[in-house]
């Protein structure tokens, strides 16, 4: 059992990772509202697995690219809330572009014809 | 303190109220989007998962990766042992046997060699002594400087922060049990601050007590007081009678403290203030030892490069003999000579062994990783690096080390008591020879570095990449490039171990023929039914330091010896100023009646002298070869008179020596005249002990009556039976004439001779037991390399014997390929021997280090033992069924 999971996590390794990042951006943001955010911006396309979640937020709390601290939320509870730190604002720079590099060139591939279109 | 695993904690527990604050918002929103609440919060929890698990999995990414990686191929390290239990106790047991003699040679070496001086800053102080060597003889003399000088040396050395001094004394001790005679030391009051050691017990020196007429106090050792009070704390009142007068004890030293012993092994010793010498006494000046604390910052190199400037500047008090000497400051550690260079070499010795050891396991891991090969590949094709690979393999190679450095300690448990049994009893500081942290330590850095050495070549060799060898193929042909890769570096262990085995066996062989050519020397005399002890007069039957005393010394000696000789089992007994092996005293300077330059030490001869009663020669067995032996005329007024040895005449009077003359020292008669010593007899040589070489030194014999008695003489007495059971009567005839005279030393001549060559022999059995372990070992894994290259050879042996080959040329392939590699080897070592044994040179009698009859012999042994090893699996090839074999697979 743990095994699936952590495969699932290294699967999903880098772009978990760059759509906390993402989602961070925008302000502090506690693990169930981050996974909110991300559902609602990939138009209820990408629903971030909390098995997966969790594990990414302390992954990169432990790199220190996001900082995290408990805070009382709305509702009156007490909830650990997550902040993008100096190295995560670095770090999801240069991912956005590898990002874009590699979703570029996956559409190559994948659009071969095109490619030829345009030489 | 802040734990790790409280930070743990800590964390699980955030963790947990973490995902339950998640659980609860997203009940919440469900409840707000119309969802029934216990439905709700169901639904929530299926969305999460397994909770625990999520918890875990989160967990892990806190974890230590590397640490757990470690566990991990530990575990698989031990279950990969466990599985091959075989293979596992071969190795344990040789990593046992090689890291079992390191440690306990090591220990030796700690508790001897190693040990720390037990005062503070030891590495500012140093002890000043001058220094002359006479290079043709390699005899090296080192003296103590007069007061007057150390004056002289101390104005113009600012580097010398402070300074104590003191002299050896011997005192005798009565009124306790036996008159016993305790080495001492009178000291400066600035000794023991200067030193920096507090006293266990009550105080030590003042300044008040170095001067004269003060009450006479005494400071002793730890050893000395238990011996002397139990462990009785309080020394008000104590007094103990040295030298005939009392002395109050004032202070005992901690146990560590030995400065100022003459090293004793029974660390028995006292220290008395030395008392300032009145004026008019001043004129006959004693060497003195000096010990110094230097300024702070200041190396003992800098220091001497600044005495060696002042040596020149200060006026010669040290009398001609030491006419340019140099000044030299050397540490307070103690000196070993040849104890050090023998635990050197034997540490050197284990190391072979251990390395022997090290080339077997390893040739036993690369035979198994060829085995492994399928579990390699597959992990390499799921991802696994070489580093990893190596990683794991090393992994289990030091934790078969470790495991064979458990079992090693249990064979240094052993080893280290044996130690202690067979090493010369006079062996300072054997007593502290013990399995110590200090020793642990070593053993588990040996251990460790053991599992990488031996462990580094085949994980290496099973991670190499193998060009295009899939693990689909990998048992089949491409892999035949591998197993030659694998072949060579085989090869190469076995020409190594056998280089190291041959380098130990020569080296032990040359100790081996050192013994037995020094234990079997001609000493020239006899040495059974000897007894010798020593003893020596108390003040008030003779007080040798009143020269007027000479005489009285004489009478009670020769009483005794009247009074030993008449007591029934004895032949004949006789004094003798040093025992015959224990050295004696050699003469400094010697000039020839008629002959201008000298003869003695100066111009690089060592000359004995000995002084005698007329019996000496009687009792040792020397035979009288001409001229006569002393008599009653020759006495203090008669002309002195000499007997010397066939060496002496021969060397110095080309063979006829009775009636010439010689001078001992330049010294002169009453009237001016020189003081000839007329030469009356000539007898038989014999062996004397300066120094293990086989020659025979120049000896010349004087008259106890016309020589100066110190007040202390040997007694041998040569008996009709047992010399030992004698012992107790003759210590009662000598205190028949002084009853407070202490007698020591009471051993036969037997055992005198014995450890005169204990120290050699003690080598000799643990370098020879070393030889054989490490030929032994290397055997045994010549004998597993061959036999498993048949193993692996089979089918080509059952290919060549199908198309003809005859059971005769299949063992001489086999036989071939395993001399050739033991012929490189034997080639490989004896070099090296040729590089080695050099070091062994001080330790070699009448030998060359580079004896080619040893080197010879070793070689041909070697190989014979080697062709043994091999023939084994060639005689298992030579049965290889070939339709078997070539059905295998």
């Amino acid at each position: 059992m743990t095994k699936r999971y952590q495969n699932r996590i290294e699967l999903l390794q880098g772009t978990l990772d760059l759509l906390v990042l993402q989602t961070l951006r925008w302000g502090a943001q506690h693990g169930y509202g981050i996974a909110l955010a991300i559902r609602a911006n990939s138009g209820d396309v990408l629903q971030v697995d909390t098995g997966s979640l969790y594990p990414a937020l302390h992954r990169l709390e432990r790199q220190k690219l996001i900082a995290a601290e408990w805070k009382i939320s709305e509702n009156k509870q007490r909830v650990r809330v997550y902040r993008l730190s100096a190295a995560g604002k670095k770090k999801l720079a240069s991912e956005r572009s590898r990002w874009a590099q590699i979703s570029e060139a996956i559409t190559g591939i994948l659009n071969p014809a095109a490619q030829e279109n345009e030489a | 303190m802040k734990l790790p695993w409280d930070a743990r904690d800590k964390r699980k527990q955030e963790l947990d109220e973490e995902i339950q604050s998640h659980l609860q918002m997203s009940a919440r929103d469900r409840e707000a989007r119309g969802e029934p609440a216990d439905q709700a919060a169901a639904s929530a929890r299926r969305e999460l998962g397994n909770p625990a698990l999520v918890r875990d999995v989160t967990h892990d990414q806190w974890r230590w990766g590397w640490l757990e990686a470690l566990w991990q191929d530990v575990r698989f390290a031990a279950r990969m042992l466990r599985k091959s239990p075989g293979f596992t106790a071969v190795a344990v047991l040789t990593l046992a046997l090689g890291i079992g003699a390191n440690t306990a040679i090591f220990s030796a070496v700690n508790g001897i060699l190693l040990q720390r001086l037990p005062y503070p800053h030891s590495e500012e102080l140093a002890e000043i002594t001058a220094n002359k060597l006479f290079a043709d003889m390699g005899v090296a003399i080192s003296a103590n400087l007069s007061p007057s000088n150390w004056q002289e040396v101390r104005s113009q050395a600012p580097d010398i922060a402070r300074f104590a001094t003191w002299q050896h004394q011997q005192f005798t001790l009565t009124g306790e049990t036996a008159p016993e005679i305790i080495q001492g030391a009178a000291v400066s009051n600035d000794f023991f601050s200067l030193l920096g050691v507090p006293p266990l017990i009550g105080r030590t020196v003042t300044t008040a007590e170095t001067q004269p007429a003060q009450e006479r106090v005494v400071v002793l050792s730890y050893a000395l007081w238990r011996e002397l009070f139990g462990d009785e704390p309080n020394l008000q009142g104590r007094k103990i009678t040295l030298n005939e007068l009392t002395y109050t004890v004032i202070g005992v030293m901690p146990p560590e403290f030995t400065y100022g012993m003459a090293g004793q092994r029974d660390r028995k010793a006292l220290w008395v203030p030395s008392v300032e010498k009145a004026k008019d006494e001043k004129d006959s000046e004693e060497g003195v030892n000096i010990v110094v604390r230097l300024q702070k910052g200041v190396s003992l190199g800098a220091f001497n490069a600044q005495l060696k400037t002042i040596a020149p500047r200060v006026s010669v008090h040290w009398g001609d003999f030491l006419r340019g000497a140099v000044l030299v400051a050397r540490d307070l550690k103690p000196q070993f000579g040849d104890i050090q260079t023998g635990l050197m070499i034997l540490m050197g010795a284990v190391t072979f062994v251990l390395l022997i050891a090290c080339v077997n396991v390893s040739a036993l891991l690369l035979g198994r990783s060829f085995g492994r090969q399928r579990e390699i590949a597959v992990r390499e094709a799921l991802g696994a690096g070489r580093l990893r690979i190596v990683r794991q393999f090393l992994t289990e190679s030091i934790l078969l080390a470790l495991a064979g450095g458990c079992a090693g300690i249990l064979f240094a448990i052993w080893g280290i008591s044996a130690l202690r049994v067979i090493a010369p009893s006079d062996t300072m500081g054997i007593d502290r020879v013990q399995l110590d942290a200090r020793v642990l330590w070593f053993t588990l850095a040996v251990s460790l570095l053991t599992g990488i050495v031996f462990g580094l070549a085949p994980a290496l060799h099973a991670s190499a990449k193998r060009c295009g060898a899939g693990f689909n193929e990998s048992l089949t042909g491409s892999l035949s490039r591998y197993q030659s890769h694998a072949r060579r570096l085989r090869g190469a262990l076995v020409v190594f171990e056998i280089a190291l085995a041959v380098i130990l066996v020569i080296g032990a062989t040359l100790v081996a023929r050192s013994f037995e050519k020094l234990a079997t020397v001609d000493l020239g005399f006899r040495t059974d039914h000897l007894l010798t002890m020593s003893m020596t007069f108390s003040p008030s039957v003779c007080d040798a330091s009143k020269t007027d005393n000479l005489d009285r010394c004489l009478l009670a000696a020769n009483e005794v010896l009247r009074r030993v000789h008449g007591m029934p089992g004895v032949e004949t007994a006789t004094s003798v100023s040093g025992l015959p092996l224990k050295g004696g005293s050699a003469a400094l300077t010697l000039t020839l009646e008629g002959q201008k330059e000298q003869k003695g030490i100066e111009a690089g001869n060592l000359v004995a002298e000995r002084s005698v009663s007329p019996e000496y020669f009687q009792v040792m067995g020397l035979r009288l070869l001409g001229g006569r032996n002393f008599n009653d005329t020759d006495t203090k007024s008669a002309p002195p008179v000499a007997i010397v040895n066939q060496a002496f005449a021969r060397r110095f009077f080309s063979g006829n020596a009775i009636g010439r003359r010689f001078n001992q020292g330049n010294s002169k008669n009453k009237d001016g005249s020189p003081a000839w010593i007329e030469v009356v007899g000539v007898v038989s040589d014999s062996h004397d002990s300066f120094s293990e070489s086989s020659t025979v030194f120049a000896e010349f014999y004087l008259a106890f009556a016309q020589s100066y008695f110190p007040g202390s003489a040997n007694v041998i007495i040569r008996t009709q039976s047992d010399p030992l059971a004698m012992a107790d009567a003759v210590r009662q005839q000598i205190w028949s004439v002084d009853k407070n005279a202490p007698i020591a030393d009471v051993k036969t001549m037997d055992a005198i001779l014995s450890e005169s060559v204990a120290a050699p022999r003690f080598r000799t059995l643990l370098l020879g037991a070393f030889g054989t372990l490490g030929l032994l070992l290397a055997m045994v894994g010549v004998f597993g390399v061959i036999s498993y290259a048949v193993t692996q050879r089979t089918r080509e042996i059952g290919v060549r014997m199908a198309l003809g080959a005859q059971p005769r040329d299949v063992l001489r392939l086999v036989l071939g390929e395993g001399m050739l590699l033991a012929a490189i080897g034997i080639a490989t070592g004896a070099a090296g021997a040729l590089a080695l044994t050099k070091l062994l040179e001080s330790l070699l009698y009448e030998i060359k280090p580079r004896d080619p009859a040893t080197f010879i012999a070793v070689a041909i042994a070697v190989a014979a033992v080697a062709a043994l090893a091999c023939y084994i699996p060639a005689r298992r090839a030579m049965r290889v069924d070939p339709i078997v074999a070539l059905r295998y697979e």
